[in-house]
C-alpha cells in the first residue's frame, strides 16, 4: 500500500509546502516507477467494488469487519439524511450511511440492503450498496488522485479510477460536510 | 190446248157427225173444185184484200200468190175425204203459222165463211142456197163471237198469269239481285278477309318456326342447365364431404389444441418451478459470495496468515458469482422460453379460436351447401321440366306449323273458291239484269198484244 506522508489537500497548507510536497510525491512515484519489479505484495491491497445511486466505489478490505444483506432499517427520526437508519449486527446498533445522499444523488433504498460494515474512530459504521460487484487486488499508485469534493472529505478519497471511486472509510465521517451534503 | 196429244180426233169428228159417207160425199166434190177452185181462191183472196186487218197481213204480192197457191193445196186435202191424225197435225201447223201472222180467229172465221159462201154460191146456185148462206154467214158471226169470248178469257187468264210470272219473276229478279249483291259484297269482304287471314297465316307460320326455334334453344339451354345442376349437385356432395372432412380436422385441431394448451400449462408450472429453484440457486451463490466476502475480509484481517484462506475465499466468490451469471443466463433463458411459451399459447389459443371459427364457418359452409344442394336438385327438377316442356312445346309447335301451312292452302283455297263465287255471283247478276230486261220486255209486249188481239 503506497500512501503519501501527508494528503495535499487534507488540510491548508502554504504554497510554497504544497509545491515541496508535491514534487516529493512526484519523485517517490518516478522513483517507484524506474525501479523494475519495485512492486511487491506488501502493496497490493484488496478492494471490495460496489454500487450505489449508479456510482461505483471501491473500499480496502481491510477496512472492514463484514458485508452483510439486510432487508430493513430501523429508521431513526431527526438525523442527517445521510443516516438512513440504525442496524443490530452481532448485538451491536450500527449506523448506516449512504453515500447517495452525501454526494447529493437522489436515491430510494433497494429492495436488498448490501451493508459494508468496518470502523473509523467514532466507532463501527456501515455504508449503504446496492450491489457488491467483485474484489479486486488493487495497487494505490496505480490510481489517479481524486478531485476535491465539496461533500465528501479530502482525506477519505484515495484516489480514482476508470469511474470508480476508492474510499477511505476511516476519514469519511471526519467532516461535517458529509453530513450536511 | 197447244199439244198435238191432247186432240182425239176421233172423238172430234164423232161430236162432229163426220162419218164415212161425209167423206165419201166430200171425195164427190174434187170434179166441183177442179172446174172451180182457182175462182173460189181468187175470189177468197179478194175478199181478204178488201179489208185491211187482214191485208195488212198478207203482205205483198209475191206474198199472195204463194198464199193462193197453198190455199188451193188446203182445200183439195179438205176434199181427200181423209180426216186423221196426220191431216189434225198439218191443220193444227197452219194454225200455228195464223197464230204468228197476226191472224186472229175472227179474221181465221170470217174468211172460212167467205170460202164456204163462195163454194155454196157456185155448188148451190138456188134461193134456198142464198137463205143458207146468209144463215152460216150469222152462225160464223156467232162463232166469231163465241170464239172472242173463248180467246178473251184465256187472254185474260194468260195475263192474268203473266202478271203474276212478271210479278213473281220480278221479285224473284230483286231478290235475286239483292242476294247477288249480298254475295258480291261478303265475298268480296271474304277475299279480303282470307287475304288478311292468309297474310296472317303467313305471319303466324313465321312466328311459329321462330318460337319452334325458340323452344329447340329454350330445350337446349334447359338441357345445358340440368347438366350443369347435376355437375353442381355432385360438386355439392363433394363439398358436403370436404366440409364434414374439415369439421373432423377442426375437431381434432381443437383437440390437439386443447392438449397443447394443458401442456403448455404444465410446462409453464415446471418453469415457475425451474424459477423457484434458480431464485433458490441465486440465494444461495449470494450467501457464498457473501460469506466468501466476509472470508476474504476475515483472511484479510489474519494478515500474512490468512493468505491462503482469501485465495480460497476468493475462489468460493468467483464461484459464486460464476453461479450467479449461470443462474442469470438460465434464467434469461427461462424467461425467453416463458415469452416463447406464452406466445406459443397465445398462438394455440388464437388457432383454437379460428379453428372455433373455423369450425363454426365450416358448418354454416355445410348448412349453406345443403341448402345450396336442396336449391340446385329443385332446379335440376326445374330445368328437366323445362327441357321436357321445350320438346313438348317444340312438338306442339311443329303440329301448329303444320296446322298453320293447312290454313294457309286452305286459305288460299278458299280465296280461290271466294273469286270464283264473285264471278259467278257477278255472272248471275247478269243473269238477272237479262231476267229483268227480258220482263220489262215481257211488260212491253202485254201492252201491244192487248192492242193487236183485239179481245176487249
Amino acid at each position: 500500500m503506497v500512501e503519501s506522508p501527508h494528503e495535499p489537500w487534507s488540510k491548508p497548507v502554504a504554497p510554497s509546502d504544497r509545491r515541496d510536497a508535491v514534487a516529493t510525491l512526484l519523485q517517490r512515484r518516478a522513483d517507484r516507477y524506474g525501479r523494475p519489479n519495485a512492486r511487491g505484495d506488501a502493496e497490493v491491497e484488496s478492494l471490495v467494488h460496489f454500487t450505489r445511486a449508479g456510482s461505483s466505489f471501491a473500499v480496502s478490505i481491510s477496512e472492514l469487519t463484514t458485508i452483510r444483506r439486510v432487508s430493513s432499517l430501523t429508521i431513526i427520526p431527526g438525523v442527517s439524511g445521510v443516516v438512513r437508519g440504525v442496524v443490530s449486527i452481532g448485538g451491536r446498533v450500527i449506523g448506516v450511511h449512504d453515500l447517495a445522499f452525501a454526494m447529493g444523488l437522489a436515491a430510494d433504498l433497494p429492495p436488498e440492503l448490501w451493508l459494508l460494515v468496518g470502523a473509523d474512530a467514532c466507532g463501527d459504521m456501515a455504508l449503504l450498496a446496492d450491489s457488491v460487484t467483485q474484489v479486486s487486488a488493487e495497487a494505490g499508485e496505480s490510481w489517479d488522485p481524486a478531485p476535491v469534493s465539496s461533500s465528501l472529505p479530502a482525506a477519505a478519497l484515495r484516489g480514482v479510477r476508470q469511474r470508480v471511486l476508492w474510499l477511505r472509510l476511516a476519514s469519511l465521517r471526519a467532516s461535517p460536510a458529509f453530513f450536511c451534503a | 190446248m197447244s199439244n198435238e196429244t191432247d186432240y182425239d180426233i176421233q172423238a172430234r169428228k164423232r161430236f162432229f157427225r163426220i162419218t164415212e159417207e161425209d167423206s165419201e160425199r166430200v171425195r164427190t166434190l174434187r170434179a166441183f173444185a177442179d172446174a172451180n177452185l182457182e175462182d173460189v181462191v181468187a175470189s177468197f183472196y179478194g175478199h181478204l184484200m178488201d179489208h185491211p186487218a187482214t191485208l195488212k197481213i198478207l203482205g205483198d204480192d209475191e206474198t199472195i200468190a204463194r198464199l193462193r197457191r197453198t190455199q188451193s193445196a188446203y182445200f183439195r186435202e179438205m176434199l181427200d175425204g181423209v180426216y186423221d191424225d196426220e191431216y189434225m197435225a198439218v191443220r193444227l201447223r197452219i194454225g200455228r203459222t195464223h197464230h204468228r201472222i197476226g191472224l186472229g180467229p175472227e179474221w181465221y172465221i170470217g174468211a172460212y165463211l167467205a170460202y164456204v159462201d163462195e163454194v155454196m154460191k157456185r155448188l148451190m146456185p138456188d134461193e134456198k142456197s142464198d137463205q143458207m148462206r146468209s144463215l152460216l154467214k150469222v152462225i160464223f158471226l156467232d162463232m166469231s163471237f163465241a170464239i172472242d169470248t173463248y180467246v178473251g178469257a184465256l187472254v185474260g187468264q194468260m195475263q192474268g198469269l203473266e202478271q203474276l210470272f212478271t210479278t213473281e219473276i220480278s221479285g224473284f229478279s230483286h231478290k235475286l239481285n239483292d242476294s247477288i249483291n249480298r254475295i258480291v259484297s261478303v265475298a268480296a269482304e271474304l277475299a279480303s278477309t282470307t287475304s288478311q287471314q292468309a297474310a296472317t297465316a303467313s305471319q303466324l307460320a313465321t312466328t311459329t318456326v321462330e318460337v319452334r326455334q325458340s323452344a329447340l334453344e329454350s330445350r337446349d339451354v334447359a338441357e345445358g342447365v340440368m347438366a350443369k345442376t347435376e355437375e353442381a349437385v355432385a360438386a355439392s356432395g363433394q363439398g358436403l364431404e370436404a366440409v364434414d372432412q374439415a369439421l373432423k380436422a377442426m375437431t381434432a385441431m381443437q383437440e390437439q389444441v386443447a392438449l397443447i394448451e394443458d401442456r403448455m400449462g404444465a410446462l409453464e408450472e415446471r418453469m415457475q418451478e425451474v424459477g423457484e429453484i434458480i431464485d433458490s440457486v441465486n440465494e444461495i451463490a449470494d450467501q457464498s459470495k457473501l460469506l466468501a466476502l466476509n472470508a476474504a475480509i476475515e483472511a484479510a484481517r489474519a494478515g500474512s496468515h490468512g493468505r491462503g484462506f482469501a485465495v480460497v475465499a476468493g475462489e468460493i466468490r468467483n464461484l459464486a458469482d460464476q453461479s450467479r451469471t449461470a443462474t442469470r443466463r438460465v434464467r434469461q433463458l427461462l424467461e425467453e422460453i416463458h415469452t416463447s411459451a406464452r406466445a406459443a399459447i397465445a398462438a394455440t389459443q388464437d388457432g383454437a379460436a379460428r379453428a372455433d371459427e373455423g369450425s363454426a364457418l365450416a358448418q354454416r359452409a355445410g348448412a349453406t351447401i345443403e341448402a345450396l344442394t336442396t336449391v340446385v336438385a329443385a332446379s335440376t327438377d326445374g330445368a328437366r321440366r323445362i327441357a321436357e316442356s321445350s320438346r313438348q312445346q317444340g312438338t306442339a309447335v311443329a303440329e301448329i306449323a303444320d296446322a298453320m301451312a293447312g290454313i294457309e292452302a286452305g286459305t288460299a283455297q278458299t280465296a280461290s273458291a271466294l273469286r270464283e263465287t264473285e264471278d259467278a255471283a257477278r255472272g248471275l247478276a247478269e243473269v238477272a239484269q237479262a231476267m229483268n230486261d227480258f220482263i220489262n220486255t215481257f211488260r212491253g209486249d202485254d201492252e201491244s198484244r192487248g192492242v193487236s188481239g183485239g179481245v176487249r
